[in-house]
């Protein structure tokens, strides 16, 4: 903070002096910029806005009737285990990891429009490497993205 | 006997104590509204995924946003084998699953939806669907046997347009 007091008059210091004030306006000046560094120091953040994949569910939960909905679509389904710290997709056949999952379904579906993806999973398997399915469909263009419920044990009730 | 006019007094606003409590009082509107907003945000680290979309980008894509509810998942027992979680609403709990005698996600979930049709804010179609958006805010790490149950609560009542929240990814070209 600048200095504020003192009897001693500044006003030829070449800061701009004011007349008959004690202190020139330099001291104003830089108490200022002090205050207006502080408040954006203090307030600045690094801040990435939240986002969001839209998605459609199908209504009803596990109701059977949907079903007749959805039998004009092609359907291709994806299992995803969890494998170390990542996970395995299992994938026409075959146990690939995202980025293979990623060309797969690209190179398997083409416009999209027609298909229907169906995700299955472990129940151990993170959120972050079955959203990563849903944002494979919507890169591929694919809009129903459905899950597969658990069974069994660890089924919702 | 002379009489000399009296002196003038200069009289002069000092700014400086003036800028420091605005300053200090901005400071602290600024610290304390962030906070305020940012309290019915709980923080978690959410999911990566480059084909996420922002409001705006939603709004101009011709998404509805209006009157959606942010579902928020976090976990009540840490020491739990299994995790517990729990669905947080405007900083209330709700169980995903029958457990003692608080209320259920699902329930809180059917009464909106009701409400909503009934008030004519939101439709239902033949299919049960209901045309009001929600928000899942769910941490990356959450498992999915939990997830599971907040997205088929969503499912059950109607809920199916939902958008997840996640974060910002680099945009592949």
């Amino acid at each position: 903070m600048a200095h504020r007091g003192g009897g001693a008059s500044h006003s030829d210091e070449g800061g701009g002096g004011h007349g008959g004030n004690d202190r020139p306006w330099v001291y104003f000046m830089i108490d200022s910029f002090f205050l207006c560094t502080q408040f954006f120091v203090v307030t600045f953040k690094i801040k990435s806005d939240e986002i969001v994949l839209p998605q459609r569910l199908p209504p009803g939960g596990t109701a059977m009737a949907r079903q007749v909905a959805v039998d004009a679509k092609k359907k291709l389904s994806v299992h995803v285990s969890p494998a170390g710290a990542g996970a395995a997709y299992q994938f026409m056949q075959r146990e690939v990891d995202l980025a293979g999952f990623n060309e797969m379904l690209a190179s398997s579906t083409g416009g999209g429009v027609e298909y229907q993806v169906r995700v299955s999973y472990e129940p151990d398997v993170r959120w972050e490497h079955v959203i990563a399915v849903f944002n494979a469909c919507s890169k591929a263009k694919i809009a129903e993205c459905g899950l597969i419920p658990l069974r069994g044990r660890d089924a919702a009730p | 006997m002379s009489m000399s006019p009296p002196e003038e007094t200069k009289v002069e606003v000092d700014m400086v104590p003036m800028i420091d409590i605005i300053t200090l009082l901005l400071m602290f509107l600024v610290v304390v509204g962030d906070m305020a907003a940012s309290a019915n945000t709980i923080q978690m680290k959410l999911p990566r995924a480059d084909q996420a979309l922002t409001d705006k980008e939603m709004k101009e894509k011709g998404f509805r946003l209006e009157g959606r509810i942010v579902v928020q998942l976090q976990p009540v027992d840490k020491t739990h084998p299994e995790g517990h979680y729990s669905a947080i609403i405007n900083n209330k709990p709700y169980a995903l699953e029958v457990q003692g005698s608080g209320k259920q996600l699902i329930e809180y979930l059917d009464d909106q939806v009701n409400y909503n049709v009934n008030k004519g804010l939101a439709k239902k179609d033949s299919t049960g669907a209901v045309d009001m958006p929600v928000k899942l805010r769910i941490p990356e790490d959450a498992p999915m046997r939990e997830v599971e149950r907040v997205i088929m609560s969503l499912a059950k009542v109607g809920m199916v347009n939902v958008h997840y929240a996640s974060e910002p990814f680099a945009k592949a070209k």
